[in-house]
């Protein structure tokens, strides 16, 4: 092999290496997730795990039923979901198809730079503004709850749900707009029954990306809706969801080994196995919908 | 001959860009009226007012008047929405929506609410014929509209316009994305139509023109420099600038 060729395969190697180190670590975080989880099983049968409604591995009495942090995860997520979706998708429209160019081009970068606020900020506005502000409307409101913990979360959400809309709708041809315009469809009737349906897959994907970052979202559960694992779809009591019970455990003392260390794995397990799904129904839906213009 | 259509001193301008300049044509009923005229020249712009397709841009201005039938088109009580279900358009570049023939077809009565299967049965059937398409999607029509050849797509966006019983249907250019046998199937289709609609065509191919209109009209640089027959435009234009273009000087 001449020195030049050798040159040639340690650059292609170095690269091929650079660019295998994310997969080699996803790989490897997968791996330890399994060990730890195989474990964890070895010690609670699957069966308690997926239909016990009791979460309580530092208690006397163990339970190790995640549905009661399913339940809480489940519930933020559905509450921020019910708040980003109408509110992004609207403004979403309305900077696409009703606002003056001028303002959707200074607009588009504010809202992007709000997602740029750190969750911790969210998760203390919850606490010390939204849960009083709820108190005064719902008396039998708990100052842990999922309610104002979703609902801030969803607040996060609407940038990246109202961005990546207005692109998807945004992207369709002029030439749609104009085509049902000539036929005499109002603005709003182009938004739904052209529009919308054409930007489906951008749409969806946006819906699905909020949802994903709903269920992994950390801090603002952690701080507002409380750290208390509970089976129930009550918005007003504290709950715990899957991401802050890691929080939680992983800043006490678990040693290694001990059952309780590795439910943190099992529930980061349970989490990456919910967020594969949602890719992987994101990535069906979009090839499914997927247009292709001329 | 009835006029339909009549422009008077239009002058429209994008911001400070003035594209039409004290245009004022008058367009006849059941005719086919060509509009040429090299790149640039405003006679889309000239289309594109008559449905008021122009709205939708920020900057858009127009002074001057345009009537159909007799009423003020750009007239604050005019309903936009009801104009352009009676001045239909057909575009450059076939634009089907992302649906079915059938639904394509059904979209202009749909947003009028009118969702009885047995009227849109009727409604698409009739239209698909009279735009020449039926024999060819008649067995298809809850496929997607988007996998019709160009020529089909085009025909597909005619029978929608038939569909909503336009009055004048407006051409900016319909075959300039075909190929010559999908182009000669879409004039044969004009022709056809002009029987019972306005007809008024922006082209860039004076063969076209000339084959198929009654009228012509010859834009330049933002004005109408000659308007009249179109045997009389082709071969005994009173403009210079008109001779010159219809021979293939310029443009």
């Amino acid at each position: 092999m001449t020195p030049l060729r050798l040159k040639e395969k340690v650059i292609e190697s170095t690269f091929f290496l650079s660019s295998s180190l994310a997969i080699f670590i996803n790989l490897a975080i997968i791996a330890i997730l399994t060990f730890e989880s195989y474990g964890f099983f070895h010690k609670v049968s699957p069966i308690d795990f997926f239909t016990d409604t009791q979460w309580t591995p530092f208690f006397y009495d163990k339970h190790y039923g995640i549905l009661s942090l399913f339940a809480g995860t489940f519930l933020t997520t559905v509450i921020a979901l019910a708040v980003a979706l109408p509110v992004g998708l609207i403004s979403a429209i309305y900077l696409s198809e009703y606002s003056h160019s001028r303002f959707r081009v200074s607009v588009k970068p504010m809202l992007e730079m709000i997602a740029a606020v750190p969750t911790v900020v969210y998760g203390y506005f919850a606490l010390l503004f939204v849960t009083p502000l709820l108190k005064n409307i719902i008396p039998g409101l708990a100052s842990f709850n999922s309610l104002s913990a979703g609902i801030v979360m969803g607040i996060m959400i609407i940038p990246l749900i109202a961005s990546l809309s207005e692109d998807a709708i945004h992207a369709v041809p002029l030439m749609l707009r104009e085509g049902a315009f000539a036929l005499g469809a109002t603005r709003l009737q182009v938004v739904r029954r052209v529009l919308l349906p054409a930007a489906f897959s951008g749409i969806a994907a946006s819906v699905i990306l909020g949802v994903s970052r709903a269920i992994g979202e950390t801090m603002i559960v952690a701080i507002a809706a409380g750290l208390q694992p509970r089976f129930t779809l009550n918005p007003l009591v504290p709950i715990e969801t899957v991401t802050s019970y890691i929080v939680q455990v992983s800043q006490g003392d678990a040693a290694a080994g001990t059952i309780e260390f590795q439910t943190i794995f099992v529930a980061g397990a349970s989490l990456f196995v919910m967020t594969f799904i949602l890719n992987t129904i994101s990535y069906g839906l979009r090839k499914r919908y997927m247009q292709a213009y001329v | 001959m009835q006029k339909i259509i009549e422009a008077s001193n239009l002058r429209v301008s994008f911001g400070k860009t003035q594209v039409l300049k004290n245009v004022s044509m008058t367009l006849h009923k059941d005719k086919i009226t060509a509009i040429i005229g090299p790149s640039g020249c405003g006679k889309s712009t000239f289309l594109r007012c008559l449905n008021r397709m122009n709205d939708m841009y920020d900057n858009f201005k127009l002074e001057g008047a345009i009537s159909f039938k007799g009423d003020n088109v750009y007239a604050k009580e005019t309903d936009v929405i009801e104009m352009r279900r009676r001045i239909g358009m057909v575009f450059q570049k076939p634009n089907p929506f992302p649906s079915s023939i059938y639904e394509n077809v059904a979209f202009g009565l749909r947003i009028q609410n009118i969702n009885d299967k047995k009227i849109l049965d009727e409604v698409v059937e009739r239209s698909l014929k009279k735009a020449a398409l039926w024999d060819e999607v008649k067995d298809r029509l809850g496929n997607s509209a988007l996998r019709l050849s160009g020529g089909q797509q085009q025909r597909l966006c005619i029978a929608r316009t038939i569909a909503v019983e336009s009055e004048v249907i407006l051409f900016d250019e319909p075959c300039s994305a075909l190929d010559p046998t999908s182009t000669r199937k879409i004039e044969d289709l004009i022709l056809e139509l002009k029987k019972h609609y306005t007809i008024i065509i922006v082209t860039h191919n004076m063969h076209q023109a000339k084959r198929i209109s009654d009228f012509t009209g010859f834009f330049h640089l933002g004005e109408l420099v000659e308007f009249g027959e179109t045997k009389k435009i082709f071969e005994d234009a009173k403009e210079k600038l008109t001779r010159d273009y219809v021979r293939g000087d310029f443009g």
